[in-house]
């Protein structure tokens, strides 16, 4: 499989060439266009088989997009046997598209609505993040991307990876995704009046050795600038 | 008269500039910024006579489309007149060369005047697509600046290839479209694909990177609802 990034860092789209036998998987809505032919499966995503697999399964797509506000859906590109195809994958808002390899022996914390495609070897889990992270006003879900193969992250704003050694900290807001070898802990910018009037409430706090996506805009706070300006 | 693109992709603003005797033709509310000595000059972008009236009222009212259009002329002396659209995207300069180019209805930004435009009726087909009814059709001799929303993409079609409606900022003739579903019922109501437009032929076709609906959709319920 074949991928290119076009466009970034404001309006990002990824091509990906899917050789034959290859599928990939994508959050619903965002195909731009696709070669002609290629089958298109829709599903829930997630992994578990079985009746309870599929139950959980499907609680955990709904609270997903309640909370997580990801698409309910997945769909899944597969060219037709023996031949190659290509689609192009976009997502909704303005922002960068990062493609992460994934070699089997970590895995990528994701930030819910931050997920675009996979190939299908990679396992997508949804995982709560805690109360704190529902605090953290970007939903309470957390993906946890394993396995291996190829992942496509996208953001609102441009995506800064850094490598981080030791602690470092970030808002919230901009988190887009990190290896789980970083601890992470939730709390106020600084004491409590900093806290509440620096603007800059809560904060993650990381802890350890390992790469951290970060996106350049945060969509709560332009949401924040819009509202007001709104006719009465 | 020739354009210059600046700030592509993501703010992109089209410069025109103009030699004496030059004019340039815009959307009504593209106009950035002009030349103090250019002379505006306002008309009914539908056409002429009471048909033309009809038609451009008829169009503002159901698609938002401006109901005039803007021709700025240099006159006596050189000149600039630069647009924008109002959403974040880039704008590309298509040459018209006497062939004919359709072009989705929010995308016409501004041209030579050497080039007419006339809004053509897309068909309930078009409507199923993506709720536009009207596309423009572009013909004549001059540069045309289109804007879009997100990058835009060249590609070139030699057989078929498949697009979201909602990315589709123009193509060239040689191209015959048809929307179809995305795969089987289920697909096509919840893969939030829905319908999607199959090109066939031989021909350039634009495509944006962003989907204006997508972003609405999800914008629109994180703001607080609207009072009536």
């Amino acid at each position: 499989m074949q991928q290119t990034i076009e466009f970034g860092p404001s309006y990002a789209m990824s091509t990906i060439d899917l050789a034959p036998g290859d599928s990939v998987t994508v959050e619903a809505g965002s195909m731009v266009g696709m070669s002609d032919g290629l089958e298109i499966k829709t599903s829930i995503g997630g992994n578990k088989a079985g009746f309870f697999g599929a139950l959980l399964n499907f609680l955990m797509a709904f609270i997903r997009k309640f909370l997580g506000g990801e698409s309910f859906f997945v769909n899944t590109y597969t060219p037709p046997p023996g031949q190659s195809g290509q689609i192009m994958v976009a997502p909704s808002l303005a922002g960068d598209i990062v493609h992460y390899q994934l070699d089997g022996n970590r895995s990528l914390i994701v930030q819910a609505s931050s997920y675009l495609a996979s190939s299908k070897d990679v396992v997508i889990k949804t995982k709560f993040g805690g109360l704190k992270s529902l605090f953290s006003g970007e939903g309470a879900f957390w993906l946890v991307a394993s396995g291996t193969g190829d992942l496509w992250v996208n953001c609102y704003g441009a995506i800064h990876e850094i490598n981080v050694q030791g602690k470092f900290t970030v808002d919230t807001g901009h988190i887009v995704a990190f290896d789980d070898t970083l601890d992470y802990r939730i709390k106020g910018a600084g004491g409590l009046k900093a806290t509440l009037m620096s603007g800059e409430g809560i904060v993650c706090e990381f802890n350890g050795n390992g790469k951290l996506f970060i996106q350049s805009r945060n969509l709560g706070s332009m949401i924040s600038w819009i509202i007001p300006r709104l006719p009465a | 008269m020739h354009f210059e693109i600046e700030f592509s992709p993501a703010y992109a603003l089209a410069i025109a500039k103009l030699n004496p005797g030059d004019a340039v033709m815009a959307e009504s509310g593209a106009m950035i910024t002009q030349d103090a000595h250019i002379r505006m000059e306002t008309s009914a972008s539908a056409g002429k006579g009471v048909g033309g009236f009809l038609k451009g009222l008829g169009r503002s009212m159901f698609l938002g489309e401006s109901f005039f259009r803007n021709t700025f002329h240099a006159d006596s002396a050189a000149g600039e007149v630069s647009f924008a659209p109002s959403l974040p995207g880039d704008i590309m300069v298509y040459p018209m060369q006497g062939q004919e180019l359709i072009v989705q209805q929010q995308s016409f930004l501004a041209s030579g005047t050497g080039v007419e435009i006339e809004t053509k009726w897309g068909g309930f087909k078009s409507f199923f697509g993506e709720g536009r009814l009207f596309w423009i059709r572009a013909f004549g001799n001059g540069p045309l600046a289109l804007n879009a929303f997100g990058a835009i993409k060249e590609i070139e079609v030699n057989g078929s290839y498949v697009i979201d409606t909602g990315h589709i900022v123009a193509f060239e003739p040689g191209l015959t479209f048809s929307i179809k579903r995305v795969g089987s019922w289920f697909s096509t109501f919840f893969s939030s694909e829905g319908l999607v437009c199959r090109f066939e032929g031989k021909g350039k076709l634009y495509i944006q990177s962003r989907n204006p609906a997508a972003f609405g959709g999800l914008v629109g319920p994180k703001l607080p609802p609207r009072n009536n």
